[in-house]
């Protein structure tokens, strides 16, 4: 697996740690609302970001700019300071995403074939992208499940798969749209686990979420978004006091607490 | 309906070759269709193949699939239906075009119910390989894209239903209503299925140069083509 950076090492031979950022990007749709507007934002692979804000703020939106699913009206999007419109087809080896709805990521007919996607379109031997999958499979529990029909897992087991499927192909970083929506704590658990187990593997992850109490308590940062723009990134701590600010509500008690880890 | 869909399993046609599945059923399709039209009586050399591909297809189906016996016929009506509407619109030489119709059928079903997608891609990739590189990934991208895009709309279709139903609209009373508003909520959901299905591919990692399919062709599928090339030989026989 290549996990060297498109830019290549620097000139002192330290492993880089790769980032990904934009700069002044600004997306209009077409009937003339500002979805976006002057985000400018720094993600090192090595942090955890809680990015929060009001239905509609744009959070999926940015997420899509991100993965280059859209292009900006203005600004760019930045992979370790390259234009990913110039690294196109390298930017899903380091960078995935999982949609709000996990469901619609799900190309396989089975949970195998599912998790196979992505390394085979990475150009993996069938040998090693056999091993990895079957390593996946136990991984996220789901060994008696292998051959289902993705679509009839359960809301958690289906949220495990969406981001197997994205990590099991080496990415460094990935961003997590609404993961704990409507699941029970067991499935928020599961996530939770399965997203602080990549961390513990030095992966970066991007959460979008407005239910704080499940995960800020693991943040790095977190970054609150306001009708496109970013109003507030800085440390938990500081950006949880603005939150009122913003008609975000406060979670009640101290960072510490905000987590649904056992 | 629910026709057409693979049944996950480990059976004896699950695994042969996909590529040789694929070949049979071309051969199967072009000599069925190929063959002389009945003229005053069902001709025989179609109608007992056809009887016994349509027992062997509903004792597979109903083995390997996880639905009963009850469900797997009750998945043949639509076909019935169809088979009863070419009878109705071309008369007495009708039955012998709705027999092969029927055959060509179930012989697809068949074939989609032992062989996932991802397999079909496989051997279509395959297919292409000699092509352009661009047309070499976009061919079997494209049938992706489709083939899962089709069981969505089903999808579509039957919240569309549900959605009438828990509004109050009566399905009896407004048939019509009814009909159009869940053809209209499936129409308008093609090109957004469309493109969230190419959105996620996009996003896993889709290339233009993956790895190529692997195939373990065995003594299975040199059966299945000799059974084949046998049958077409048979139906070429009885025509001469
Ligand atoms: N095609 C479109 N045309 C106009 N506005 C749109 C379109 N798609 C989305 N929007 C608007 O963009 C905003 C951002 O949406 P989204 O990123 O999904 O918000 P959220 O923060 O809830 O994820 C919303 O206010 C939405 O109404
Ligand atoms: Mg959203």
């Amino acid at each position: 697996m290549n996990r060297e950076s498109p830019a290549g090492p620097p000139p002192d031979g330290r492993r880089p740690r790769g980032y990904l950022s934009c700069e002044k990007l600004s997306h209009r749709f077409a009937n003339g609302v500002l979805g976006l507007c002057d985000v400018s934002l720094h993600l090192p692979f090595d942090e955890l970001v809680v990015v929060t804000g009001l239905n509609g703020a744009g959070k999926s939106l940015l997420a899509r700019h991100l993965v280059g699913l859209v292009r900006p009206s203005s600004g760019r999007v930045l992979l370790n300071g390259i234009d990913i419109r110039r690294v196109e087809g390298r930017l899903h080896q380091h960078v995935g995403m999982v949609f709000q709805d996990a469901e619609h990521q799900i190309i396989g007919q089975t949970v195998r074939e599912d998790l196979g996607f992505g390394p085979i379109h990475h150009g993996m031997p069938r040998i090693e992208v056999d091993a990895r999958v079957e390593w996946m499979i136990r991984h996220i529990g789901l060994e008696d499940r292998a051959d289902a029909d993705p679509h009839t897992l359960s809301g958690g087991e289906l949220r495990r798969l969406a981001v197997a499927g994205v990590v099991i192909t080496g990415a460094q970083y990935v961003i997590l749209d609404e993961p704990f929506s409507s699941l029970d704590p067991s499935g928020v658990r599961d996530v939770l686990d399965v997203m602080l187990n990549l961390r513990g593997q030095g992966c970066g992850i991007m959460v979008i979420t407005h239910e704080l109490e499940k995960v800020l308590a693991h943040a790095d940062r977190l970054v609150i978004l306001h009708r496109g723009r970013v109003e507030e990134d800085g440390h938990p701590e500081s950006a949880l006091e603005q939150l009122p600010r913003f008609e975000l509500r406060r979670p009640p008690g101290s960072l510490e607490d905000m987590t649904w880890r056992e | 309906m629910t026709l057409f869909s693979y049944q996950a399993g480990n059976g004896v046609l699950h695994t042969l070759d996909p590529r040789v599945k694929l070949a049979a059923l071309l051969a199967l399709t072009i000599t069925v269709f190929a063959a002389p039209p009945a003229t005053a009586t069902v001709n025989p050399a179609l109608a007992g193949p056809a009887f016994v591909l349509l027992l062997g297809w509903m004792i597979e189906a109903a083995s390997t699939g996880p639905m009963g016996p009850v469900r797997t016929i009750r998945r043949v009506v639509p076909l019935l239906i169809l088979a009863a509407l070419i009878v109705l619109f071309r008369g007495a030489s009708g039955i012998d075009y709705a027999i092969r119709f029927l055959i060509v059928a179930f012989l697809g079903d068949l074939t989609v119910a032992v062989t996932s997608r991802g397999r079909f891609i496989d051997a279509i990739a395959w297919g292409c390989s000699r092509l352009p590189r661009r047309t070499r990934a976009m061919v079997p991208l494209a049938t992706a894209v489709a083939l899962s895009s089709a069981p969505m709309l089903i999808t579509v279709m039957h919240r569309a239903r549900e959605a009438c139903r828990v509004r109050g609209i009566r399905l009896r009373r407004h048939p019509r209503l009814t009909a159009t508003r869940i053809a209209r909520a499936a129409l308008d959901d093609v090109p957004r299925q469309i493109k969230r299905v190419s959105d996620a591919i996009v996003v896993r990692g889709f290339s233009l140069d993956p790895t190529p399919p692997a195939f373990q062709t065995g003594r299975g599928d040199a059966m299945l083509a000799l059974l084949v090339m046998l049958a077409v030989a048979g139906s070429v026989w009885t025509a001469v």
